[in-house]
């Protein structure tokens, strides 16, 4: 009883806010057709503190940025809508044209295979849905070993079904939970300012390595203080101040 | 006054000989009083004479005090009351007056003589000649005069049907290097690495010698740097300058700009001119000079030195707006307005003007909002070559097409340049512009569609819907409980399922097993049911129902037929099943108040049943508890 006031209070309550965001996201878009674009981004911002995070907000605040010609923050957003949702091609096609205009040119350090695999599961499927749906094929796998168990005897569909349902139980588990430990995107970040400094060493003496520039996605692996031990899309790594990073 | 035409580039050069022809004997117009000293040879045989000539020039008659001779050392001045001579030239309405005074010296003796300097009075200020040296050669060095007996009458026309003869033939005297040269001067040979370069190229030739058919005979070449032609005076006035004491024609020829690409020590070629030059002739014979005047030009070559300059690098750091803009520049945007409609366009100039090598200027950086379609600038460039510098004005001008409404900032533009003068970078920044763009912001004409609809290149028109809300930053999965919950909750319905069809199958298949889990709930039904009639006091049926409870049980426990048994058979079952004896003789003893209770009951009391019941209780109990403990 407790549990279900609790439930639905709860319910209610991420209702309310879900309301709020949406308004939030109808007035930034509206300020975005207008060609206010700082004043639509700083609406935008607004829902971060609401707490809730969708697709369509995330591109909108991408395209107000893109305006106003910064890469790197545009970039960043684009970045995120595509983790919420893969599958929309405006975001990708988007995320595309702004990336044509990162200055800096690297070639793409290949993955290992198990995370490209990884990563096209995550990006198709996602981890919500993995999850649910390595917890169906389990309830559904564990229903019918009960139904095996009552019965006594089982016919070969039935015994199909329930493997079925294992292996699947199986993969789906393991693959969301896997992605929940070890994400399949690593922590990554995006430069938000003109050109960033990347030394040898974390020490603003320490001899610079390479120049990057705004829009590049770096992989964050380590924080000394202030200094961010990055890897370049490339595979070269290097120490950079963590201010002119976006967390993406 | 008589006019010259003259071009410095090489098809005028091809003039050059007619045109100082025309001009060899012409006057120098000045407007400033001029005063210089001259020789007629600086090198002379000891039989000839030479002449020494003070000219001043830009004065008016009678301002000018007539000079003394110098002192000669090694010269010996043959009459010291000076040949003068006035002369006016008119030129672009300015008239101007010359006048000369000249002195014959003969030499001493050979060697090197000098003329000292003389103090000229024009008007209230004094003018000193410099002190000219002279070499003094014997005379069989220099080339022979005709030989004219002093006794024989000058006959004018002996020269027209008289074949010549060495004796009355004149030495053609040679070209020397001092007649006729070229000098080239840059203004700077220490320059940083694209700086501007002035390098001019000067024509001295006598006074008197005539040029004709004048032309460049290579291509002047100047690797390593950016050429740029200035303009020179196309009808060009000689200048009569004095050059260590003898009196030159100057004409510029060339003047270029140069400026060195690469840093090192670079060469510009020598500037190669033929031409053919008629010197002064030695005879004072009319006619022939008349009719010999073709065979007495010569053919010269001219080469001018060429020219090294030293490039040096920029200084470093330079700025990051610099682009290697080396001079002296201005700086300037413009926009032609700030308020327009969507898909209209702004044509916004950077202009960069300077002495410099503007044609190599670099358009400075330039990001517009993206709002903005920008299209390449049309670049305008003049330049100004009539200057000593190459200067003039560079403008890019862009083109911005507004794709959508809203106020824009057209950031600043920077531009620097490296002054070579004050040796430091010079950056210039534009004040940002806001532009005001209003209309509907729909998608321009010229941005195409792909298949699906999303523009070509642009990114896609914004989200109408939010989409799915989801938690920012969401707990990761594996930290959390349900997941864990909704797999083990299962298993434990799975335990539990299990658990209870193992128990119904172990009491289907175990009649020992069943009737022993019975035993206890039957024992207990039974007793309840005693409990019934002994409150209705139906003595016979109580104890009847006791007994059957109390056997019931031991059968069900023991598993055997409890109503075959005699009470001997039972005590032995029990007995064997470990029951203690004081369990089994109160067993004995409750049967038997049973057994008085069902077939003589009026010798039980009232409060006998409830002890008997009691004692059946407890008895069922303790037999349980020995049963399962020997079990």
């Amino acid at each position: 009883m407790l549990a279900c006031i609790f439930t639905l209070v709860y319910a209610s309550s991420a209702r309310a806010q879900i309301t709020d965001a949406t308004q939030v996201f109808d007035r930034g878009t509206q300020a975005l057709h207008q060609g206010a674009y700082s004043e639509a981004i700083t609406i935008f911002g607004k829902a971060d503190s609401l707490g809730f995070e969708s697709p369509g907000l995330y591109y909108n605040r991408a395209v107000a940025f893109y305006r106003l010609d910064q890469i790197g923050q545009s970039i960043r957003y684009l970045r995120r809508a595509r983790a919420l949702d893969g599958d929309d091609p405006r975001i990708q096609h988007s995320l595309s044209i702004v990336s044509a205009r990162i200055e800096d040119k690297y070639s793409e350090l290949p993955a290992p295979i198990w995370k490209r695999l990884q990563r096209i599961a995550v990006e198709s499927i996602g981890v919500n849905t993995m999850i649910a749906l390595g917890v169906g094929f389990y309830l559904a796998m564990i229903f019918l070993i009960i139904m095996r168990i009552r019965r006594a005897s089982e016919g070969p569909w039935q015994r199909r079904l329930k493997y079925f349902c294992t292996l699947n139980a199986f993969l789906f588990l393991f693959g969301g939970f896997s992605s929940s430990v070890w994400p399949a995107y690593p922590d990554e970040s995006v430069v938000v300012t003109a050109e960033l400094l990347v030394r040898e060493q974390p020490d603003s003496d320490a001899s610079i390595s390479d120049r990057i520039h705004e829009g590049l996605v770096v992989s964050l692996l380590t924080r000394v203080g202030d200094w961010v031990l990055i890897q370049l899309p490339n595979g070269a790594q290097g120490w950079i101040t963590g201010d002119g990073l976006g967390a993406i | 006054m008589k006019s010259l035409s003259f071009s410095a580039s090489s098809e005028a050069l091809l003039g050059l000989g007619l045109a100082l022809v025309l001009f060899a004997t012409g006057e120098v117009a000045a407007q400033e009083v001029k005063v210089s000293a001259s020789i007629s040879d600086s090198t002379i045989g000891t039989e000839e004479a030479l002449m020494y000539t003070i000219t001043i020039e830009g004065v008016t008659t009678g301002a000018t005090q007539m000079p003394t001779a110098p002192e000669g050392d090694g010269l010996e001045l043959l009459k010291s009351s000076p040949n003068t001579q006035s002369s006016v030239s008119i030129l672009n309405g300015a008239v101007t007056q010359s006048f000369s005074y000249s002195w014959t010296y003969r030499p001493e003796r050979e060697g090197t003589a000098r003329l000292g300097s003389t103090t000229v009075r024009v008007g209230n200020k004094a003018y000193r000649t410099n002190e000219i040296t002279v070499h003094v050669v014997p005379q069989s060095e220099r080339p022979k005069r005709r030989v004219q007996s002093s006794q024989r009458r000058f006959d004018p026309f002996s020269s027209l049907f008289r074949a010549p003869s060495p004796e009355t033939t004149p030495e053609i005297r040679r070209v020397r290097e001092n007649d006729i040269f070229i000098r080239a001067i840059p203004n700077r040979t220490k320059v940083v690495q694209n700086e501007q370069v002035i390098i001019e190229y000067q024509l001295f030739f006598r006074e008197g010698i005539q040029l004709r058919q004048s032309r460049l005979t290579d291509s002047w070449d100047a690797e390593g740097f950016w050429r740029e032609e200035l303009e020179v005076e196309t009808r060009p006035i000689p200048e009569i300058v004095v050059e260590n004491g003898l009196r030159y024609n100057k004409i510029i020829l060339k003047r270029a700009a140069v400026f060195p690409t690469y840093v090192g020590n670079l060469s510009v070629d020598p500037l190669r001119i033929e031409s053919e030059a008629l010197l002064p002739s030695l005879s004072n014979d009319p006619f022939q000079l008349l009719f010999s005047m073709r065979n007495r030009f010569q053919p010269v070559k001219l080469v001018s030195p060429s020219i090294r300059v030293e490039s040096s690098p920029l200084p470093d750091p330079a700025p990051d707006s610099f682009s290697g803009a080396v001079g002296t520049y201005e700086f300037s945007t413009r926009i032609d307005r700030t308020s327009i409609l969507v898909g209209e366009s702004i044509q916004f100039t950077v202009t960069i003007s300077g002495a410099g090598n503007l044609a190599t200027l670099d358009a400075p950086g330039f990001s517009p909002p993206a709002a903005f379609e920008l299209y390449e600038p049309r670049v305008s460039l003049n330049l100004n070559r009539n200057g000593r510098m190459l200067s003039g004005t560079k403008s890019f001008t862009y083109v911005l097409v507004a794709r959508t409404n809203g106020n824009f900032e057209i950031p600043p533009v920077e531009f620097t340049s490296y002054n070579p003068r004050s040796k430091k970078y010079v950056s210039n920044r534009s004040d940002p512009v806001t532009v005001t763009v209003t209309g509907t912001a729909t998608t321009p004409a010229s941005v195409v569609a792909t298949t699906n609809g999303l523009p070509v290149d642009d990114v896609a028109a914004p989200f109408s819907q939010a989409g799915d809300w989801t938690r920012l930053n969401p707990v990761p999965y594996h930290t959390m409980a349900w997941p864990y919950a909704a797999l083990i909750f299962p298993l434990l319905i799975l335990g539990f399922v299990f658990g209870i069809q193992r128990y119904q199958n172990k009491l289907a298949g175990d009649i020992t097993f069943a009737r022993n889990r019975r035993a206890h709930p039957l024992a207990k039904k039974n007793l309840k049911k005693a409990l019934v009639l002994m409150k209705k006091a139906e003595t016979i049926h109580f104890f009847a129902e006791l007994e059957r409870a109390i056997l019931g049980f031991i059968g069900d426990r023991l598993n055997v037929s409890e109503r075959g048994l005699t009470r001997n058979q039972l005590d032995d079952s029990l007995r064997r099943a470990d029951v203690p004896e004081s369990l089994r003789t109160g067993l004995k003893e409750l049967l038997n108040i049973c057994d008085r209770g069902r077939f003589a009951p009026g010798e039980i009391g009232s409060g006998k049943l409830e002890s008997a019941y009691e004692d059946a209780s407890a008895l069922i109990v303790a037999l349980g508890a020995s049963l399962d403990g020997n079990s």
